[in-house]
């Protein structure tokens, strides 16, 4: 038996990981160090989920935590909708509350242009950092700006993803790896996820839908294959007429969830406990950069007292390896399940609209000044009763 | 990792940041504040001095941890810092934010954010708690009576914040020192106002002045435009009116006290607070800590009573004893606490510290039958006994009100 030798998540392995997995080019970034080339569809998805910013400007602008539609999930919270600020954005006129531009990327294109500009390629730059130099973020990210700048390049063309020497802030990289490992297998996945109000947020999740919504979203362009769900609303700016290969199709809803750990998978076990009493989720894993130990320190088996959950880790030639336990089918809520699914049809029902501006979706949601009731409200209780084919053809119509 | 109303706020100063210095390289002006702000928590707290944006209390003790600061490359150092490390680093405007007020953390639960910033104006630097003024929150209806899906409840600014903030800001204001309260919805507000400190802070030639003397004035619009804002959200006169009312009690802030020698004193005031020794960290299970730590609030609300009266303020812990006091004295990570008890305008008062006079048999005996109840046990108190406790802490407003009951104090 191979010996798995303990990887470190550092800026070479995080490199190594991007390239074997997903076939990422390496490239040099401006200083000569190793990177990695995406294309800007990859790039906003890497964005997104490890929050890695854009350098458009001397503060760069991350899209993580930006396209947020919900603070939690109506199936676990007696199917109340608790709407977040985000994706659509608020605005206030003395007492009311109304809809804004939010970040959107019919609005972040506007300001932000390079940063969906398809015919260049977007590179990463793993900047080492010592948190003992005690530097913040902001002030890290302006020196490299003008670092690149003195390199007579153009900082718009590269994110930064900063590796602390230290074992901190890592998880949201672990996060995009199993984001970009279960798209590429036809899952739509989400970080940071919604869930029962004050019972935590799982990490990760990744969803089946029915193959019949994959194709009604493909056919009006919406997807055109496993994506984050918040990519939905920039499928505008990156769907192109890729014919939607379907993988894997589903007949069954299912949800599964991911809690990602820079430690030992026992470190999650804690947190999933907690979420499989939720019984929604089909499988529950953590998310590490090493397994848990076959052998204890004498080079006996241990015991695996765990193994109720499955693990999604990386071999010691930083390959993933994805070991799923399936959680038994008399231990789930089918009642809860099938509200989760409609509440995930919705979900997806906003982001869709998302791809259209601000004042086409208050007329086709016929959304009025009303001191009673707030814009967002009526947005919400207007989308939830819209058929989800009407919905997404009408918004494939109008893109 | 979780993010959430932390992350939001961060990159909400970010992007002013970034808009501020846009606009100024617009102008062909370079923007001369930089922004320090970290992706994570744990990273503010460390010492302004060191590189973090957390700073020392009038007191000596910490602030909270701060979530994001505008400063200058200028020589600075705390003043109420014992050791007065000198550093390049002049803060101007430090922001302390939260979007909590959207999940329904409404009531006091602002109150944590007030000892990050409150300590701040009297550096002659800016401080702004950046928060809904106005936000919504959905609830559970469990009457039912409003349709699903949604049922939509408004939360607003904690008038006593307001009212100590602009207390507070016409206190320092003359030498540069202001303790705002921004709405965060209001981004151009925000921008207007860093963009405004970064013009002021520009280097200005002798034959400047005027222009200069402008900008300044365009600087305190802005801030005019903040207070006026605040103003409109509370009443001094107001609050005074409602916090004397005592039948019934409507909140637990008592504005005259008598002290030990049977006088009424106007030295002091005090608010009385239900919580017990958990809230600051006692409870049996360290796993537990977090769920019962309510340090931060306590500490918010007795700094509010203490800038809005203006005298020395106790807060008053009726479910814990002397024992409690030393046990909590004694034990390791104890921010808030130290920020309360070593601050001779604050001070913390339990039961024994209350001369119950002919009520000692019954009042005094029933929270010490509460206390028994709950101290060992990493439980809040039931539904039942919620009410018997609101109902203990009024008894206890309107003896001290009425000066029924003193306080062991000179």
């Amino acid at each position: 038996m191979v010996k798995q030798e303990k990887i470190k998540l550092d800026k070479d392995s995080m490199i190594e990981i991007l390239h074997k997995n997903f076939g990422f080019k390496k490239v040099e970034d401006p200083f000569g160090n190793s990177a990695i080339q995406m294309s800007a569809r990859d790039a906003f998805r890497y964005s997104l989920i490890q929050g890695s910013p854009f350098l458009v400007d001397e503060y760069g602008v991350t899209l993580k935590e930006q396209l947020k539609v919900f603070y939690h999930r109506s199936s676990l919270n007696e199917n109340y909708y608790l709407y977040c600020p985000g994706l659509f954005g608020v605005k206030r006129d003395r007492e009311t509350l109304l809809l804004d531009e939010g970040n959107a990327s019919v609005y972040m294109k506007k300001n932000f242009r390079p940063m969906f500009s398809k015919s260049i390629k977007k590179i990463i730059i793993f900047h080492e950092y010592d948190p003992t130099s005690k530097e913040s973020r902001s002030e890290i990210e302006r020196k490299v700006y003008e670092q690149i700048q003195e390199q007579k390049k153009e900082p718009k063309n590269y994110l930064l993803t900063i590796v602390r020497t230290d074992n901190k802030q890592k998880e949201s990289f672990l996060e995009y790896v199993a984001c970009e490992f279960f798209n590429r297998k036809g899952y739509l996945t989400e970080t940071q996820v919604p869930f029962k109000n004050n019972r935590g947020i799982p990490d990760f999740a990744a969803y089946k839908i029915k193959e019949k919504y994959m194709k009604i979203l493909s056919k009006h362009k919406l997807i055109d294959g496993g994506c984050c769900l918040p990519e939905i609303s920039a499928a505008k700016s990156f769907i192109s007429n890729k014919k939607y290969k379907s993988i894997e199709p589903a007949t069954k809803y299912e949800m599964n969830i991911g809690e990602a750990k820079i430690g030992t998978p026992h470190e999650a076990i804690g947190q999933l406990d907690k979420y499989a009493d939720a019984k929604i989720s089909k499988q529950l894993f953590s998310i590490t950069v090493n397994p848990t130990k076959k052998t204890t320190s004498k080079g006996n088996p241990t015991k695996n007292k765990y193994c109720k959950y499955g693990e999604f880790y990386f071999d010691d030639e930083f390959n993933i390896n994805y070991n799923p336990i399936t959680i038994s089918t008399t231990e789930l809520d089918k009642q809860k399940i099938k509200n989760d699914e409609k509440f995930l049809l919705n979900y997806i029902k906003l982001y869709a609209l998302g791809n259209l501006p601000l004042e086409k979706i208050k007329s086709s949601c016929d959304i009025k000044e009303n001191p009673k009731k707030s814009e967002s409200e009526q947005l919400i209780e207007y989308v939830t009763q819209w058929d989800f084919e009407k919905l997404i053809k009408f918004v494939g119509g109008e893109m | 990792m979780a993010y959430g109303s932390d992350f939001r706020v961060k990159y909400l100063m970010r992007e002013i940041q970034r808009k501020v210095t846009k606009k100024m390289k617009d102008e062909g002006l370079k923007n001369p504040l930089l922004l320090r702000v970290f992706d994570e928590s744990e990273e503010d707290s460390d010492m302004w001095a060191d590189g973090g944006l957390t700073f020392h209390t009038t007191s000596g003790d910490l602030t909270g941890a701060s979530d994001a600061a505008w400063y200058l490359e200028k020589n600075w150092f705390d003043p109420h810092d014992p050791a007065k490390k000198k550093i390049k680093a002049k803060p101007v405007l430090v922001v302390e934010g939260t979007f909590g007020t959207e999940t329904g953390n409404t009531g006091d639960a602002q109150k944590t954010k007030v000892g990050h910033v409150v300590d701040l104006a009297e550096k002659n630097i800016i401080g702004a708690i950046v928060m809904p003024k106005v936000s919504e929150y959905f609830k559970h209806d469990t009457k039912e009576l409003k349709p699903r899906p949604t049922i939509v409840e408004k939360a607003r600014w904690f008038q006593e914040i307001i009212i100590a903030a602009t207390l507070r800001t016409d206190k320092f204001k003359k030498n540069g020192g202001y303790y705002l309260v921004i709405d965060a919805y209001d981004k151009e507000l925000l921008i207007d106002l860093v963009y405004k400190l970064a013009i002021k802070n520009q280097d200005y030639q002798s034959n400047q002045i005027d222009e200069k003397r402008i900008n300044e004035i365009s600087l305190d619009e802005t801030i005019n435009e903040i207070i006026c804002e605040m103003r409109t959200r509370a009443s001094l006169k107001e609050y005074l009116k409602k916090t004397a009312k005592i039948n019934p009690p409507k909140n637990g802030t008592v504005l005259k006290l008598k002290t030990r020698n049977g006088e009424f004193s106007d030295k002091y005031a005090a608010k009385i607070h239900s919580h017990d020794a958990k809230a600051f960290g006692i409870v049996e299970d360290n796993d537990n800590a977090s769920k019962f730590r309510n340090g931060h609030i306590l500490r918010g609300n007795v700094t509010d009573v203490q800038l809005i009266t203006d005298k020395k303020s106790f807060l008053i812990l009726p479910r814990m004893n002397k024992e409690d006091y030393n046990k909590i004295n004694s034990s390791g990570n104890k921010k808030e606490w130290n920020a309360i008890v070593n601050d001779e305008k604050l001070g913390l008062l339990t039961l024994d510290d209350i001369d119950f006079k002919n009520d000692e048999k019954e009042l005094k005996k029933n929270f010490e039958d509460f206390r028994k109840r709950y101290v060992s046990k990493d439980e809040s108190p039931n539904t039942e006994d919620k009410k018997t406790l609101t109902k203990l802490c009024k008894d206890l407003k309107n003896g001290l009100v009425e000066g029924k009951f003193l306080l062991k104090i000179d």
